[in-house]
């Protein structure tokens, strides 16, 4: 069912070559987050910002740096297979026998992230500029998702799980500063900390999961650690692989912790593509991935992952159904495609998760970004009922949208059917069939609302009132290319079982391992039947219950439905359970605590004072020979001390 | 023969001289040249001891002595020069305006 | 005579001008009489110096406190030229000093005991030739004492700053 560590040994001899470019992709953002700050800082205070033009190219070019450094090296490491770019930037620790640098690694797996994130990142700067455009915080928002670039890059290339952590964080500081980027609204600022709680929630666990590596192996690079795993028994292996999911869960949005995404979507609209769609939230998968040699020997923790991906992906899946914001119903099918990534690491389909991670970025994008054009044109309207008949208005969104929904949905030969029918090919062939049921659910679910999202935006006619304006070029830009994306990405990994080119498969397996799915062509052949048929019939339903919709539909009502709107729960839970018995404590704290005892304590002293000042102050009579008294009764005093003290015989009769 | 006992006490009459000046006289003259005369006593004890100790640091404190005593002069006289101008009065007990 | 009894009968003389004329002095109902009775003191003072030897002292209270801050003194009490009905109302000066003398007294014999502990009747030893002159005291006074000798022309020299921006101010 799992692959060994034997069977994952490198097909391909690693040659490994330095270069200090490879550090560049990660420090240019983090420089140009740097500038971009310290000009935020600057124009703060002022009326007249500084020029827009200015600021966007400047915050678009060092990511286009960046993704023309990691395309370089990638397609360098295309031409000589087992090459692996490093990069040392010298110490960061040295506590007697233990030294961590700052060191960066590009392996087949991080140039493939790396490539995907700098190039969709900087399609997402692009499209940011107009859609930032007359915003005060201009200079703020590039400042923080360059940051944001920039530490997700660190995730992904730091060659230890320590530079991996701080990425990690990196990238949930950020993500906290952009859900919050409009601050001055309670509601989205709450968000923010919503979103920080709950990955810190997560990140606890993978903290505690580090710590445990480092005392199993004393090593935290990769390398090291999974040369010093190689004899650690399982159930220690399971103890650390679980702490480390906890942080996953947390990063990637799964259940418990998947409650901060949907609310994440206060912050614009393009962070929500790159950030809340594309890259951050698949860290967790990525770690998973990464430490694929932890995972593969822990059949329990990886079928628990499974399981909570299977029950996410179904449960966001149907919340989907009932949201009537464009981008909430985006935000759950993130979720839903999030449980996706974990059912296939779960299963130990490393490639067919990052395969998803990888087409998922272009389709999700491309949505989000139709989503923000849409938003942008309708002046930030988002409710699905108030839009309608966009296809003529906005045709480069229709059509980015259109191609995304269907590679989401999974219909061939989009990209999303090809991701996704390897990960239930793969739940099939390990045997895992009511998970397999269950993602087929989820597929159908999946291509029902996304239809529904689809039609009630560009179907029918208009119903808002709003004055809908055109799409600027800025924007039409990046959803053509990440419309080619969703069409052109899924080519990429091409079903093997059917004998044709798996490239991503291949290109991976220097660093899974080779991993030969045999099965049964014909059964292969069927399985993909069902799941389009399952799919195209989402897509009937939604076009016959809204294809040619009027006005807005009645909110469906009953028990499930009811449940549905609730989201099953979770926040009330939260709430009750946490929130409110903190805050109680909070306030119990405040009043005993703050009030009565610091406060009581201080102004106890100054009554205290008074009392004293009113009796003193009437020995100020402002008389010197008054004063002159009072010396001489110091100098008494102070005598009387003295001869006691030095002369003990003085007093003697 | 004298010794330093006799010396030390004719230094302790002066100061407490100058000390019951200082605290039952209003005139602020008299308050000055009371302060004089304690400094005075202050200074005859300086020079016994040093005397008896056959140290000459003690003269060397006594002069100092006799240089702030000159620099309170002015610094005094001047005050109450001030103080008669404005008030025209000399009597400490007029001047409370530090009451608490 | 013997020279031992000379110094004591000197001794006995200069203490008793000093007390008295320090009595005197916190006595008097005007200030110029007073500070002429100090003036008195001073001199008597600077012969009991010249009885422990301290020759440089001796010729600087003369000098110094007796003639110049003295003269200062009595010029300033003469330039305000004070008459009877602004000075501020004493009755009884001379009981209401004796009253505050008698309340000091244990305290003065506190302080008497503790000098007879202490030295009880230790005799003076005799000194080298030009102890106290000015030689050795100055040589002191610019080695040893160095730093606080500068600190004191300091001080006198923020006193001459303070006298002059205290005569300057008009009410």
């Amino acid at each position: 069912m799992f692959t060994t560590i034997a069977d994952l040994h490198q097909t391909t001899p690693i040659s490994s070559q330095s270069s200090l470019l490879l550090s560049l992709i990660v420090l240019l953002p983090i420089l140009g987050a740097l500038i971009l700050g310290s000009m935020a800082l600057w124009s703060q205070p002022r009326e007249q910002g500084l020029s827009e033009k200015m600021l966007g190219a400047l915050g678009t070019l060092t990511p286009a740096l960046s993704a023309l450094l990691a395309l370089y090296l990638f397609a360098q490491q295309l031409g000589q297979p087992g090459l692996q770019w490093t990069a040392n930037l010298g110490t960061w620790i040295k506590v007697s026998l233990f030294e961590l640098s700052f060191g960066f690694m590009m392996d087949p797996l991080s140039g493939l992230m790396t490539v995907m994130i700098t190039c969709i990142g900087t399609l997402i700067h692009l499209f940011s500029i107009s859609y930032m455009h007359g915003d005060r915080g201009f200079a703020r928002y590039f400042a923080c998702l360059n940051l944001f670039l920039g530490a997700m890059l660190l995730l992904i290339l730091s060659d230890n799980i320590v530079g991996l952590f701080v990425g990690w964080e990196g990238v949930g500081v950020c993500s906290f500063l952009l859900i919050g980027f409009w601050f001055s609204d309670a509601q989205k600022a709450g968000a923010g900390t919503k979103a920080f709680v709950a990955n810190r929630v997560g990140d606890f666990g993978f903290l505690l999961g580090i710590l445990f590596l480092f005392l199993e192996t004393s090593h935290f690079d990769f390398a090291g650690l999974q040369a010093g795993l190689a004899e650690t028994p399982e159930s220690r292996l399971a103890v650390i692989a679980f702490l480390l999911l906890i942080g996953a869960l947390g990063k990637s949005a799964q259940i418990p912790l998947h409650v901060w995404l949907p609310d994440a979507m206060a912050g614009p609209t393009p962070v929500s593509a790159l950030i809340h769609a594309a890259t951050m939230v698949t860290a967790g998968v990525y770690m998973i991935a990464r430490l694929h040699f932890i995972y593969s020997q822990t059949p329990s923790i990886s079928l628990l992952i499974v399981l909570i991906g299977a029950l996410t992906a179904l449960m966001a899946a149907s919340i989907a159904l009932v949201q009537n914001d464009i981008k909430k119903v985006l935000a759950y099918s993130t979720v839903s495609q999030l449980g996706y990534m974990f059912m296939a690491v779960g299963a130990g389909a490393y490639v067919a998760g990052i395969f998803h991670v990888f087409t998922h970025a272009f389709f999700k994008a491309a949505l989000f970004l139709g989503a923000g054009a849409i938003i942008h044109a309708l002046h930030h309207e988002q409710d699905l009922m108030k839009m309608g008949g966009l296809r003529k208005k906005l045709p480069i969104t229709h059509l980015s949208m259109l191609i995304s929904c269907l590679a989401i949905a999974g219909i061939p030969p989009f990209a999303g059917f090809f991701s996704k029918d390897e990960i239930l090919w793969s739940l099939w062939n390990e045997g895992l069939y009511l998970f397999w049921g269950m993602g087929l659910l989820t597929a159908g679910l999946t291509a029902f609302y996304m239809f529904r999202l689809y039609f009630l935006a560009f179907g029918s006619s208009y119903r808002g009132q709003a004055e809908i304006s055109a799409e600027p070029l800025l924007m039409k830009l990046p959803l053509l290319v990440l419309g080619a994306g969703a069409v052109l990405s899924g080519f990429l990994g091409l079903p093997a079982v059917l004998g044709l080119p798996n490239w991503m498969e291949h290109w991976l397996s220097q660093v899974f391992g080779a991993h030969h799915v045999a099965g049964n062509m014909g059964l292969a052949l069927m399985l993909m039947g069902v799941s389009v048929l399952v799919a195209s019939a989402g897509i009937l339903v939604a076009l016959k219950k809204y294809a040619r919709l009027q006005s807005a539909p009645a909110a469906a009502t009953g028990p499930l439905a009811n449940m549905l709107h609730q989201k099953y729960g979770f926040d009330l839970l939260y709430d009750a359970v946490l929130v409110r018995p903190l805050r109680r404590m909070g306030t119990l704290g405040w009043q005993i605590v703050e009030r009565l005892m610091i406060d009581g304590a201080i102004t106890f002293g100054l009554w205290a004072y008074k009392v004293a000042a009113l009796m003193l102050r009437q020995l100020q009579t402002g008389s010197i020979r008054a004063y002159g008294h009072y010396l001489l009764l110091g100098l008494t005093a102070l005598a009387y001390l003295y001869f006691t003290l030095h002369l003990p015989g003085v007093f003697r009769p | 023969m004298p010794g330093i006992t006799h010396y030390l006490t004719v230094s302790a009459l002066l100061f407490f001289l100058g000390l019951a000046g200082f605290i039952s006289r209003k005139n602020m003259f008299m308050i000055f040249l009371s302060v004089e005369l304690m400094l005075n006593g202050i200074n005859l004890s300086f020079v016994a001891f040093s005397r008896f100790f056959q140290a000459l640091d003690g003269h060397v404190f006594a002069f100092f002595v006799i240089a702030i005593a000159a620099a309170e002069a002015g610094i005094s006289l001047a005050m109450i020069i001030l103080l008669y101008k404005n008030r025209q009065t000399i009597d400490v007990d007029r001047f409370n305006i530090m009451k608490g | 005579m013997k020279p031992i009894m000379e110094t004591t009968i000197y001794f006995i003389i200069f203490a008793s001008i000093a007390v008295l004329g320090g009595f005197s002095t916190i006595t008097r109902r005007h200030p110029l009489s007073a500070a002429l009775s100090l003036v008195v003191t001073l001199i008597a003072l600077a012969g009991l110096y010249a009885l422990l030897a301290a020759d440089f002292l001796f010729v600087i209270q003369i000098l110094v406190y007796a003639g110049a801050i003295m003269a200062l003194m009595i010029f300033v009490i003469m330039l305000l030229n004070l008459k009877q009905s602004e000075m501020p109302p004493e009755e009884q000066i001379e009981k209401r000093v004796l009253v505050t003398l008698a309340l000091l007294a244990p305290l003065f014999f506190l302080v008497q005991t503790a000098i007879v502990r202490q030295f009880g009747d230790a005799a003076f030893q005799p000194v080298a030739e030009g102890f106290g002159s000015i030689k050795p005291v100055g040589m002191l006074l610019y080695q040893t004492y160095f730093l606080p000798f500068e600190i004191i022309s300091i001080l006198l020299l923020v006193a001459l700053v303070g006298v002059v921006a205290l005569a300057k101010r008009r009410a």
